[in-house]
């Protein structure tokens, strides 16, 4: 669904020493949520990337790296 | 709070059912059964003795109308209470209501028999099975991405009922059933709330398949 994109955010999240549910939390949606965007199976809204990003600290251009 | 409540509607229920049997019974002993054996209203004459039982009856309604207002009040504050970014919580159990849909079939038999067709919108009611699907949501966090397969899923459950719906038209225009009107509305009747049921279903099944990567 959408555009095809390469997801890091795994790697940034484990960095920040977060699992999926606490960085769930931080940016208010459910786990599945946080699962399907490190599959690169969700392409997430603008806000929604940006709360990740602020929330892990990476940019977001090197967590969602699109061709 | 709603213990105390329902305590309360136990204890006025319990009373105005006692203050009935007791106005019956004197309505039986003293007053020859007036407003308790079937009577003819338009030749009522009151009496004093009539008293007890018109209370008694006017107590019941009164009864009636502040379990029905309590009951409406106590839905709307609980529809205020409940979270908006949470979806609504439903048992799955009620999916088992979409076996009323078979009511649809009577209509056969109504139609048979008096003519008439209304029964055949009971196949509505099979659209309540995506309440098992429902149920199992229940109490699911919307965030961005359950909303953004909600409306995926609506859109291809209307768009599956538009597609039936466009073949039942044409089914219709282009002559089927044109010997026979009668047959034409109990066709068009039955398709659409066939139709609907499945796109209430579908809406649901396709949120939980999605929901569920199934």
């Amino acid at each position: 669904m959408g555009a095809e994109f390469e997801c890091n955010l795994k790697k940034y999240r484990v960095l920040r020493g977060l699992t999926q549910e606490q960085l769930a939390q931080l940016v208010g949606v459910r786990r599945e949520t946080i699962m399907r965007l490190e599959k690169a199976q969700y392409n997430p809204s603008l806000k929604l990337a940006i709360d990740i990003s602020r929330a892990v600290q990476a940019p977001i251009e090197e967590i969602f790296i699109f061709p | 709070m709603i213990g105390k409540k329902a305590k309360r509607m136990i204890v006025l229920w319990v009373c105005c059912a006692a203050l009935l049997a007791a106005a019956i019974v004197y309505s039986l002993l003293y007053n020859g059964g007036r407003w308790v054996a079937p009577m003819d209203l338009s030749r009522y004459v009151f009496s004093v003795k009539d008293l007890p039982m018109l209370a008694a009856g006017g107590c019941v309604a009164l009864c009636a109308v502040y379990t029905v207002v309590t009951a409406v009040r106590a839905a709307f504050a609980a529809k205020r209470r409940a979270d908006p970014r949470y979806t609504r919580t439903v048992s799955p159990l009620l999916g088992w209501c979409g076996l009323l849909g078979f009511l649809g079939f009577g209509g056969f038999w109504t139609y048979q028999a008096q003519g008439v067709i209304f029964p055949f919108i009971f196949f509505v009611f099979f659209g309540f099975f995506g309440l098992f699907f429902e149920g199992k949501l229940s109490h699911t966090l919307q965030d961005e991405m359950f909303e953004v397969n909600r409306r995926r899923a609506q859109l291809t459950a209307y768009k599956a009922g538009f597609a039936l719906l466009f073949a039942v038209i044409w089914l219709v225009g282009m002559g089927m059933f044109s010997r026979n009107v009668e047959w034409c509305a109990i066709f068009m009747l039955i398709a659409i709330s066939l139709i609907y049921a499945l796109v209430l279903f579908l809406s649901n099944y396709l949120l939980y398949r999605y929901e569920k990567e199934e």
